[in-house]
């Protein structure tokens, strides 16, 4: 790191400090501290290198370009989407199914939708016919068993 | 040696000679393009090492400390130089990193052994003591003492200024302030000082 060469009030703020411990003690301590032990740089440049090389083989690190990334965030941005359409038209559908009461739809539109799904209430109508005939059957021989047992 | 070896150890010569020349933008660029990192980020280490780990030490006195520190920042740079965008100067930015991982330390240090500091003042304090060792000794162990006392971010501020010579806008970018917060810690370390020398 350069020190800047016209930085004036670099001098006084040494001063100042100079002035409080001396100049001398101040060096002192910068030479002890700057005292390693014999290729102490070596070792650590070659610490730092090796950790590095572990830290690469175990896990390669893969360098996504840009049109890479640009797909995977194009995925993303697709995946967002059709999801927002999805639940914006099932709310809307909602919507409309709660804001809508029989009187406002057109005659004519119910008509074709009784024509479309005609065969389908014709046979549920049959079922319930069906069904409701059984019914009355049991009801009438019932009534038929208990006028019976009156006239006995 | 045979004509190739001699050749090629040449020829290593020459590229490490090159890549010595190369100032810290262009290898940091080769770094970012090149499928060979390691040469440029060897070239930085060795440029930027020395100063680095002596910042360090400074702060945390402690050489094995300072080494540990020293190896994961630069570990760190390793791994983000890729995003690096050379909006400030590489030595700032490692600086910035340096910084940030001591302040970490010297915070994990504090909350693990509260007491051993308190020891250790106590060494001070014993030494200081010792009537019979020399006036500068003494004035020596005062000031290591009054600067351990300063607080992490003045402390900094105040060995990159005194003995890095960095100006304040440097300062700033690396502790994260701006250059009157810089120059206000820098003079705030002085007059704590003084007032550390005078009480004791």
């Amino acid at each position: 790191m350069q020190p800047q060469q016209n930085d004036n009030t670099l001098l006084d703020d040494k001063a100042q400090v100079e002035n409080l411990f001396n100049k001398q003690s101040l060096q002192q301590m910068e030479e002890t501290l700057k005292q390693t032990p014999v290729d102490f740089f070596v070792a650590q440049e070659e610490a730092i290198l090796n950790t590095i090389r572990k830290t690469n083989t175990n896990a390669k690190i893969i360098s996504i370009t840009t049109w890479k990334k640009l797909a995977i965030a194009a995925s993303f941005i697709a995946i967002a989407a059709s999801a927002y359409i999805f639940t914006a038209s099932n709310n809307k559908t909602k919507e409309i199914a709660n804001n809508l009461t029989i009187q406002e739809i057109p005659t004519s539109e119910i008509e074709s939708y009784v024509n479309d799904y005609e065969g389908i209430a014709e046979i549920d109508w049959q079922s319930e016919i069906n069904k409701e005939g059984s019914n009355l059957e049991n009801i009438t021989t019932y009534l038929k068993e208990d006028s019976n047992k009156n006239q006995e | 040696m045979n004509i190739k070896d001699k050749a090629l150890n040449l020829s290593s010569k020459v590229l490490s000679k090159f890549v010595s020349m190369q100032s810290d933008q262009e290898l940091i660029i080769e770094f970012q393009q090149s499928a060979h990192k390691e040469a440029a980020f060897t070239q930085l280490l060795k440029r930027h090492q020395q100063k680095l780990f002596y910042q360090i030490k400074r702060m945390v006195t402690e050489h094995a400390d300072a080494d540990d520190i020293a190896q994961q920042v630069w570990i760190k740079v390793w791994n983000k130089l890729d995003g690096f965008k050379m909006e400030s100067e590489f030595a700032t930015w490692l600086f910035r990193v340096a910084y940030n991982e001591t302040l970490n330390f010297l915070q994990k240090q504090k909350k693990q052994s509260s007491q051993n500091i308190s020891a250790d003042n106590l060494d001070y304090e014993n030494a200081a003591s010792a009537a019979d060792g020399p006036k500068s000794a003494q004035i020596q162990i005062a000031l290591e003492q009054a600067i351990q006392q300063l607080p992490e971010k003045q402390r900094f501020v105040f060995m990159l200024r005194y003995f890095e010579e960095c100006n304040y806008e440097k300062i700033a970018s690396i502790t994260g302030t701006t250059v009157g917060g810089a120059k206000a810690n820098f003079h705030q370390a002085i007059k704590k000082m003084e007032e550390i020398l005078k009480r004791d």
